[in-house]
């Protein structure tokens, strides 16, 4: 049998009430039942006592005459008196005068003295039957307690009814306790069960009274409310670690993606000089699974002598130093090769370096090749220098043989001259014609090496220091040069004040002269209108040299600085060199000169210099703007 | 022949100029006797070894381009002997190299005298000395 504490509430509460009514009723019951009999007893005791005295009393005469059928007459008077179940009438010695027995009861014997005597189920009353305080007979009564037996049963009878009934009624209000008790509590419990079951914390529990239950309905709603919220924190919390541990795995798939696609190798080392983390390129590059480098010391990852050649640089990013270099290692699984590498340390919370990462790139080919192009480029500049130098020579050669061979040229002239002069009367025929024809010949020959001269001189010329010329002196040399030529031709010449430039005056006062000297050689049918300006521009000096001549053709704007190019026929004379000249002298000075020009347009010829250094003192006082001077 | 008759120290190893020279000077009336030394190295020996006992010449015409030794150094031979020291001198040269001509300009010449290639130029060449000697005189 189940002990009391695990039956059901419901029964709990029915044995409860039965029992407590039980108890009470038939501690009431008992109560009253000995109250009762007590009571009763006591009045059944005065009762019997004055129903004694009384017949004693009405008997006395018939006692004292010794009349027995009076005395009989006076006990019939107890027929009334259903539980009595004897009277006897003694005389003073012992002997019944009368009795009175319905039931055949015998008398019992007479006793001297008064009193009740409770024997065997029935009381004994006896009394004196006195006269004038003088004792003439005894009374005797026997009564039945049997009334008492048939009370007490009764009263049993009466208790045991009702609680029939209270155990009835008992039975119905624990119907209706368990409705209003046992059903909240059953309903709580399930809901318990349930939300124990689904995890379901948002279930709440239905109050039907504001009694304890109502106070545990509410109390377990709270608890609910307490646990959903903390459930919902909890989950809460879940859902912000897998969020963590998402974003810690797309930021890990995102550093081996971008690893992935460098072309150096990324490595992680710790203090320990052992690897922690590698990219993918790394383990490829050391022909290693994956797998094999994590957690390895570095020197067994590729080898001790390998390690040693990168030692130096380990020491030196522990140190906190952030150290790139390039060096030649040993590796043990792929070889010597040449690496570059960036170390950066890295530092633990405390601010101590606890290791470092690396960037390595195998620029083992990349050696290779500068080590061509080093070799190729020795190649080049001997190649180079070889080619100045015969280039040099070949300058130097052409100079030198533009003036000598002036010389012989000269004497063929002279002399040529001379035979004219001397025996040209004695010629006959063609003869003196043709020796003219040698003076001529010779004559352009030696132009052609006096022009060649002056080129080659340009360059030829270079170990002379560079001075500060004037431009408009080196212009009135040109002109003077040119008096001949601009006398007969009727040329104006107009031009700006111009600037110093730096370098050679013959060169300067060569490259205005043939600037001019084409201008009025290749002049139109008008006189010719020269204007030469000056101008600043991008921190050079820009000088035109413009004219109204024939102009030139597009098409020629280049050819005509190519030496020996001419685009005219013996017309007009010349060499072909003047504006290879001029290029070569504005260029030896860091210009560039440039024709714009159209046929009938007239040409402009410009070109560019580097501005001259001015003096100091015309620098202090001149005042120019700073950065005019900064873009010298 | 009333005038003076010049003693000139020629030095140039092309013939052909020694005769245009003698030449020039015929055709300017100059009366003159030319020491012609057609060699720098003879050049320079003769400039060291005249004495003051022998006359000087009254003017040294010199080319620059010679043989073993160049113009330049005779004309120093020529300044370093006190017997010669103050003679006149005339540079005459082919269209020399700028650099030779700066050179030769810094020397203390009287006259630089460039080689004309046409013959009437030349010839004016003795006119030139002969006004040259003139104001020597």
């Amino acid at each position: 049998m189940r002990p009391f504490r695990d039956i059901p509430i419901e029964r709990k509460l029915l044995v409860a009430i039965l029992a407590t009514t039980a108890l009470a009723l038939l501690l009431s019951g008992l109560s009253f039942l000995v109250l009762d009999t007590v009571w009763f007893r006591q009045q059944l005791r005065r009762d019997l006592s004055a129903l004694a005295r009384i017949i004693a009393e009405n008997s006395t005469a018939a006692v004292a005459f010794d009349d027995a059928k009076s005395a009989g007459e006076t006990l019939t008077a107890l027929r009334e008196r259903p539980h009595v179940l004897a009277a006897c009438i003694y005389r003073l010695d012992g002997s019944v005068l009368a009795s009175y027995s319905p039931a055949g009861q015998t008398c019992p014997p007479p006793r001297a003295f008064g009193g009740l005597v409770l024997r065997g189920g029935r009381i004994e009353v006896f009394q004196t039957i006195a006269l004038k305080d003088r004792p003439v007979g005894h009374l005797a009564l026997l009564y039945d307690l049997g009334e008492i037996a048939e009370r007490l049963r009764l009263y049993g009878l009466l208790v045991l009814a009702v609680l029939l009934i209270s155990g009835a009624i008992a039975v119905r209000s624990s119907v209706r306790l368990r409705e209003r008790i046992v059903a909240p509590i059953e309903e709580l419990a399930r809901d318990a069960a349930h939300v124990a079951e689904t995890r379901d914390y948002t279930i709440r529990a239905r109050k039907q009274s504001r009694d304890e239950l109502g106070v545990l309905v509410e109390s377990f709603n709270a608890m609910l409310f307490s646990i959903q919220s903390r459930d919902d924190d909890l989950r809460k919390a879940l859902a912000d670690r897998e969020q963590a541990l998402a974003q810690a795995k797309n930021a890990r798939d995102q550093l081996e993606m971008i690893t992935d696609t460098m072309a150096s190798a990324v490595t992680r080392c710790g203090r320990d000089h052992r690897l922690i983390w590698a990219s993918r390129q790394y383990s490829r590059w050391l022909n290693l699974p994956p797998g094999q480098i994590a957690g390895q010391p570095l020197a067994g990852v590729i080898g001790e002598n390998a390690f040693a050649a990168l030692r130096p640089f380990i020491d030196r990013v522990l140190a906190g130093e952030r150290v790139e270099y390039e060096v030649e290692a040993d590796f043990k699984t792929i070889g010597p090769r040449w690496i570059r590498g960036t170390y950066v340390p890295t530092r633990a919370a405390n601010g101590e370096v606890d290791g470092w990462v690396a960037e390595l790139s195998d620029i083992t080919a990349l050696k290779r090749a500068q080590a061509d192009v080093v070799e190729i480029n020795r190649q080049l500049q001997r190649l180079n220098s070889s080619l100045a130098r015969s280039n040099e020579d070949l300058e130097r050669f052409a100079y030198v043989a533009s003036h000598d061979l002036q010389e012989p040229l000269r004497i063929v002239t002279t002399y040529s001259q001379l035979l004219i002069r001397t025996y040209g009367r004695e010629l006959r025929g063609e003869a003196a014609a043709f020796i003219d024809n040698i003076v001529d010949g010779a004559r352009r020959m030696q132009t052609l090496l006096a022009d060649l001269l002056a080129y080659t001189g340009i360059s030829a010329e270079i170990e002379r220091p560079v001075e500060n010329v004037d431009l408009n002196a080196a212009l009135e040399t040109a002109k003077s040069h040119l008096k001949a030529a601009i006398a007969e031709s009727g040329a104006q010449i107009a031009s700006d004040p111009l600037p110093s430039a730096r370098g050679h005056e013959g060169h300067f006062v060569s490259l205005l002269q043939n600037l001019i000297g084409n201008a009025i050689k290749y002049r139109s049918a008008d006189p010719p209108r020269i204007r030469i300006a000056a101008g600043r521009q991008g921190g050079e000096m820009r000088i035109e040299v413009s004219d109204n001549g024939i102009g030139i053709a597009p098409e020629y704007h280049q050819k005509i600085f190519v030496p020996f190019k001419r685009l005219h026929g013996r017309k007009i004379p010349g060499s072909g060199i003047g504006l290879a000249i001029c290029q070569r002298v504005v260029e030896r000075y860091g210009g560039r000169i440039w024709v714009e020009s159209q046929v009938g347009a007239g040409s402009k010829f410009i070109f560019t210099l580097p501005e001259a250094a001015p003096p100091a003192r015309e620098a202090a006082s001149a005042g120019e703007a700073p950065h005019e001077r900064a873009a010298l | 022949m009333s005038a003076p008759r010049y003693k000139i120290l020629v030095v140039e190893d092309n013939p052909s100029d020694v005769e245009l020279l003698r030449l020039a000077f015929k055709q300017a009336g100059l009366d003159c006797e030319l020491t012609v030394i057609g060699d720098g190295g003879d050049a320079l020996d003769f400039v060291r070894r005249h004495s003051p006992a022998d006359q000087p010449p009254d003017l040294a015409i010199l080319d620059l381009n010679l043989p073993r030794r160049d113009g330049v150094e005779v004309l120093g031979g020529l300044r370093a002997n006190p017997a010669l020291s103050e003679v006149p001198v005339a540079v005459l040269s082919s269209a020399s190299l700028p650099r030779e001509r700066a050179r030769v300009e810094a020397l203390r010449i009287r006259r630089y005298i460039q080689k004309p290639s046409e013959l009437d130029e030349f010839l004016k060449i003795g006119g030139q000395v002969k006004e040259l000697l003139r104001q020597e005189k």
